[in-house]
């Protein structure tokens, strides 16, 4: 299921859109033959884009992002054999991350037409992920090489992480 | 033309290089206990199994041993030998010698569940330690560090055969820091049937005693410790397949396998 919600008057423009979805798959031989959920599952799906121009020449844009965590594979008990730790498994992808969710802003700095040159350019200075949310990659067992314990790492993108790009056109 | 800066896959390089972890605190779905069956019969050998049960995953404790199983072994001659358990969950037989002539049948009564398995046990393949080469300082590098590398050869027989390797430096396994994950296997189409010149993966220093085993083992076992090898070198990236579960020859949902083989052993002192 699907909505969308879009301005695109006036010096404020946007839109708004939500997605409801359900992927599950179905394989002869794997999980039992029975459906799971698959890798790119995710429930609700939100986005919001605002942009306003306070001129010709300066403009301000954002967007927010909220998505369910996607479904993984985690282990749910260890065992020990010859010396290795392997891992049970339940069912594929049993184990939901965490929601994925950021806001990223970006400003944009067009300079006056300078009508001796061949091209018209723009300064854009942006940041992704502002509020620095620490969205989950993927997650990996581990053991601890002073504890011997198995642990759950997550690998994540550190942020907020400022750009410069600067546009043109000819 | 537009937006011809496009940063984005330097972007994502950047990225991925400065990738951060963290260990994290998950809910992990709580699966049944089940037990755990290691068990092998090699050849000129008693039956040797372990029994154990799982732990859950997070829980830093040893795994729960079953000391009072009762295991029986028998061959198709009707031989039958009852396992006597002797410590840390382990229990070895005293009657039936494995035999590369005959089939064997292990059950294992377990806290009230019965579980079963069938293997055979391949004939040894010999192989000699033709010598040893030396990486000096100069050539070596994190893959291959200074040091002697015993070769071996020998030469396979035809058709489906699966192996398992262990190296061993002065009578004890040999697993350097940051290994802990090998396991040594491979069958006969990756690796064809004259092997010459085949290096240990770790190197030996003068005065080391290396040992090698290659033991000759059934297709269940080659595919028990691939799927355990693939558990423990998965890397949960993009490229890594799914985690999956171990495969089991045992019925009943026990986890672990009952494997026949044959170890061959041969050993070198490395001198200069």
């Amino acid at each position: 299921m699907e909505l969308y919600l879009k301005k695109n008057t006036g010096k404020t423009t946007g839109w708004i859109s939500y997605t409801w979805s359900k992927a599950k798959r179905q394989i002869d031989g794997i999980n039992n033959s029975e459906a799971y959920y698959a890798s790119y599952d995710r429930r609700h799906n939100f986005n919001l884009v605002v942009l306003h121009e306070f001129s010709d020449r300066y403009s301000l844009s954002g967007n927010f992002v909220y998505g369910t965590g996607r479904p993984i594979g985690l282990p749910g008990a260890r065992f020990e054999y010859d010396g290795y730790i392997g891992a049970v498994y339940p069912e594929r992808n049993s184990v939901r991350l965490q929601a994925y969710h950021r806001m990223d802003l970006s400003f944009t700095i067009t300079p006056r037409k300078n009508k001796t040159r061949k091209w018209k350019g723009s300064w854009n200075f942006s940041i992704y992920n502002v509020y620095g949310s620490k969205n989950p990659w993927t997650v990996l067992t581990t053991t601890n090489k002073d504890t011997g314990k198995q642990e759950l790492t997550m690998i994540y993108f550190p942020a907020p992480i400022p750009s410069v790009t600067y546009n043109f056109t000819f | 033309m537009k937006n011809i800066i496009v940063v984005g896959f330097l972007f994502m390089m950047v990225l991925v290089a400065v990738s951060c972890t963290k260990i994290i605190d998950v809910n992990l779905k709580d699966v049944p206990q089940r037990t755990v069956i290691q068990a092998e019969i090699l050849s000129d050998s008693f039956a040797l199994v372990r029994v154990t049960k799982t732990a859950p995953y997070l829980q830093n404790s040893p795994t729960p041993i079953i000391t009072n199983a009762f295991i029986v072994i028998s061959d198709d001659l009707g031989s039958r030998d009852t396992l006597s358990h002797i410590g840390n969950g382990y229990y070895k037989g005293d009657i039936i010698i494995g035999s590369s002539a005959r089939v064997y049948n292990l059950t294992v009564n377990a806290e009230g569940q019965d579980y079963s398995a069938t293997t055979t046990v391949p004939a040894g393949v010999p192989f000699v330690i033709t010598g040893r080469n030396y990486v000096s300082e100069s050539e070596a590098n994190n893959f291959h560090k200074q040091g002697y590398y015993p070769t071996i050869k020998t030469t396979l027989p035809a058709g489906d055969t699966y192996y398992l390797f262990k190296y061993y430096k002065n009578d004890t396994l040999y697993v350097p820091k940051g290994n802990e994950h090998d396991i040594f296997i491979t069958d006969s189409k990756f690796i064809g049937t004259e092997i010459n010149g085949y290096e240990t993966p770790y190197e030996y220093q003068v005065g080391d005693v290396a040992r090698i085993d290659i033991y000759r083992i059934t297709k269940e076992g080659f595919n028990f410790y691939n799927d355990l090898s693939a558990q423990l070198n998965n890397d949960g990236g993009f490229f890594s397949t799914p985690p999956a579960n171990t495969s089991t020859n045992f019925s009943n949902g026990a986890v672990g396998v009952f494997m026949g083989g044959s170890r061959e052993t041969e050993s070198i002192t490395i001198t200069p």
